[in-house]
């Protein structure tokens, strides 16, 4: 940076003024005198508060790099946690895998409640059948009863008859009395057994009913509470769109705001090399003070009047305009700083109801606790099950057994009457070839039509055994598969319900220590906001020592044209400082001196640093300024505005990079 | 994907402003204070992108990239001029001596990685 180095006259140089232009002429003069000095004294001043200001601005920018650092992390840790508890970005979510072990241990306990269901009804149907089969014993008691009074008949009828006759009646006798014992042993033990038998299943249909209707309400209160949890994820986290896109706008916004302060940084560099073409005036300014300072007449101190008059007033508007650039800058990084804080605040309160995510996932009766207590109820409904149809299977199995027994020992009992039957017949046929022997005719016919009824009773019972025998195993083995798949499911539940238990306390522990950290973050956040807004300290600088330089130079510009114009000088005198135009490299020092050069001839115009400071909610460039006609597109540099300003242009080679792009 | 990117600048803040947003992005970023310092580094450390300011003391961002362009390893590397000057006189200049485009300061974060996506190749 070159500053000026001002050479002020010593006193024989104001002695010469004095000379020169009389006492009003001494007065300006030494008034220009005491202006430029506190030009000087300004001038190296502000090569002071240049550095301090660079300073300043580097340890803001060293301030918002820890601020993005802490608002990054923060923001990553609440994404963290949504989307592990939402699953996102995830192949699961921590609760979704536990619901999913609870729901289909529901599904299988529903499973096993149907499955009881039919199979009581089997139960029912087969006591039912137990209940027919003790009705045939007083059936057959009926129709056996003749078979009492039968030897003795024999025997009286077959003693007027021959030995042999008797004999065979005799044999006869004795198969019907053995008959008759074996019915009675049957009806006395085995019917006992099954009435016995219809008893236990009866027991086993009430408590599996009970249990089953026990499970009936367990499984619809459990699929009830499956579904409203699910639909409670959905509604707080998965589908609470809301949620996520404040989280997304917020990241946004602070993005924003960030880019503005990032901005706004740069106007150090801007202001600096404002301040650099201001002072690359100061040589000339100076040479025509000193042209002014040895003019030998009043016609030619007028032109060197002119230039300082135009040149001051030139720089002076460009410090203004570095004077605005400050402040934009200073409004943006204040602003920026201050919303984010605001944000903070805002995202603390409401936007992602950090208290409200804790009570739902982690308390006591979050969504953690009601999970792990719902697997181990759900485990516990599936043990009580799978004992259950333990219980029925070892109660059952031998009923079978029992059953298969009784059909063997009622087809003996068939086979043997009608043996008799038979036996019968060929006796009564013998003895019908004895006159005498009508009777015993009669006895044996009547023998066999008993022994012929009793055989097809034994028959239809046995058949029914056989049924009863064969449902009694299937609903055996419909209880032992019910066992084994319940054991099995018993084990899944045993090992994923473990690991779904650890992951949920694992969610959870970290998910405390994710709330704790994010907490902390909250405060570190807020204090780097707090300590970056302290850095930002522009206002001695913008208030104080620019317009320090300032305003003497306006002073000098102000009383050159009142020593002009009182000498009836012209203000739309030519332009003397249009060489000045190549020191302005940038479009907004160029339009404030057009601005000056347009003042001069319509002095109400405001120069481009007197319009009003935009706020700090800046968004887009500003459009190019218009180029003269023939002159290359130029590209302007962008400046801070209010969004709603100007909508962000595109520039003509940059297409749509923006305004101050050009891409060759 | 990640990419080394050389910011050139005599302001520190400009400096950091630039590293402090393409860092946020995932790139690399290396600096110089000033064109002669650049093209020092340059001669050992290969970039896929110099993004440098004009006006500069010891060589300005104009004859920094008029000299690499002069080295056969710079042929197609991108150079993007980040200024606070928009003198259509001056952008001519620096699109003779080969830069790849202008940007005229401040610059927008996003706008800077949009520009960088688009001149680097993915």
């Amino acid at each position: 940076m070159k500053w000026w180095p001002l050479k002020l006259k010593g006193e024989p140089l104001l002695v010469r003024l004095q000379l020169l232009f009389g006492s009003l002429e001494r007065r300006r003069s030494s008034e220009f005198a005491g202006l430029f000095a506190q030009v000087r004294e300004a001038e190296l001043n502000l090569v002071q508060a240049s550095r301090g200001l660079e300073a300043q601005f580097l340890a803001t920018s060293s301030e918002l790099e820890s601020l993005a650092g802490f608002g990054d992390q923060f923001v990553k840790q609440v994404e963290t946690l949504v989307s592990l508890a939402t699953g996102k970005g995830c192949d699961d979510s921590v609760f979704s895998g536990a619901i999913r072990l609870i729901d289909q241990s529901t599904q299988f306990l529903v499973g096993c409640q149907e499955q009881t269901v039919g199979t009581l009804e089997l139960l029912r149907t087969y006591n039912a059948q137990i209940g027919r089969l003790l009705a045939v014993e007083t059936q057959l008691q009926r129709t056996m009863l003749p078979l009492r009074f039968v030897p003795t008949l024999f025997k009286a009828e077959s003693a007027p008859l021959g030995s042999a006759v008797q004999q065979m009646f005799t044999s006869l006798t004795h198969e019907i009395e053995g008959l008759h014992a074996q019915v009675q042993e049957i009806f006395g033990t085995k019917f006992k057994q099954l009435e016995q038998t219809r008893r236990t299943v009866a027991a086993v249909i009430a408590q599996l009913d009970r249990q089953s209707q026990s499970l009936h309400e367990v499984t619809t209160t459990h699929k009830a509470q499956i579904e409203s949890s699910i639909e409670t994820l959905k509604k707080e986290m998965t589908s609470n769109h809301e949620r996520d896109v404040r989280l997304g706008v917020l990241s946004k916004d602070i993005a924003r705001e960030v880019e503005q302060i990032v901005m706004g940084l740069q106007f150090q560099d801007i202001i600096n090399q404002k301040l650099q073409h201001v002072t690359a005036a100061f040589p000339q300014i100076e040479a025509k003070f000193t042209e002014f300072n040895t003019a030998s007449n009043q016609a030619q101190a007028r032109e060197p009047l002119h230039f300082l008059e135009q040149s001051c007033r030139l720089e002076a508007g460009q410090l203004q305009g570095a004077e605005g650039d400050l402040a934009n800058a200073e409004a943006a990084i204040q602003g920026g700083i201050q919303k984010v804080l605001a944000q903070l605040t805002e995202m603390d309160s409401h936007c992602l109801s950090l208290e409200e995510f804790k009570l739902l996932t982690t308390s006591f009766d979050g969504m953690i606790q009601v999970l792990v207590e719902m697997i181990e109820e759900v485990r516990d409904l599936v043990g009580a099950t799978v004992a259950s149809a333990a219980e029925a299977y070892e109660v059952l199995r031998p009923l079978g057994g029992l059953a298969s027994g009784l059909t063997a020992i009622i087809r003996d009992l068939s086979a043997r009457i009608r043996l008799i039957g038979l036996n019968a017949q060929v006796q009564a046929a013998r003895a019908a070839q004895d006159r005498r022997g009508a009777g015993l005719e009669v006895l044996s016919a009547r023998t066999s039509e008993i022994s012929e009824e009793t055989n097809r009773i034994s028959v239809d019972a046995a058949s029914q055994l056989d049924a009863l025998a064969a449902g009694l195993a299937e609903s055996v083995n419909a209880f032992g598969k019910l066992q084994t798949t319940g054991l099995t499911q018993q084990d899944v539940l045993n090992q994923q319900g473990r690991t779904e238990e650890r992951r949920l306390h694992a969610f959870r522990d970290s998910a405390l220590e994710t709330l704790r950290a994010i907490g902390d973050s909250l405060d570190q956040l807020r204090a780097q906001a707090q300590r970056t807004l302290a850095t930002v300290q522009f206002s001695e600088f913008r208030q104080s020592t620019l317009p320090a330089l300032r305003l003497p130079l306006i002073a000098i510009a102000d009383g050159a044209q009142r020593w002009v114009q009182a000498r009836g000088g012209d203000q739309s005198e030519a332009i003397l400082v249009d060489g000045f135009k190549r020191n302005y490299t940038m479009a907004s020092e160029r339009e404030v001196f057009a601005s000056v050069v347009s003042a001069r001839s319509s002095p109400s115009a405001p120069l481009p640093s007197e319009r009003p400071v935009a706020n700090s909610e800046f968004e887009a460039f500003t459009e190019p300024p218009a180029d003269k006609e023939g002159e290359p597109a130029s590209v302007s540099e962008p400046a801070l505005q209010t969004a709603s300003e100007r909508p962000a242009p595109a520039s003509p080679n940059g297409s749509d990079l923006g305004a101050n792009v050009e891409l060759f | 994907m990640a990419k080394t990117i050389l910011t050139v600048d005599d302001a520190a803040t400009m400096r950091k402003m630039v590293s402090f947003t393409l860092r946020g992005a995932g790139h690399e970023v290396l600096e110089a204070q000033d064109g002669a310092v650049a093209f020092n580094l340059l001669q050992s450390r290969a970039v896929d992108l110099v993004i440098t300011d004009v006006h500069m003391p010891n060589m300005s961002g104009i004859e920094l990239t008029r000299r690499l362009r002069a080295l056969p390893s710079f042929g197609r590397v991108p150079i993007i001029l980040l200024t606070t000057e928009s003198d259509p006189g001056r952008k001519a200049e620096g699109r003779a001596a080969g830069a790849t485009g202008w940007i005229v300061k401040p610059f927008g974060q996003e706008q800077l990685l949009a520009i960088v996506a688009k001149v680097l190749p993915s």
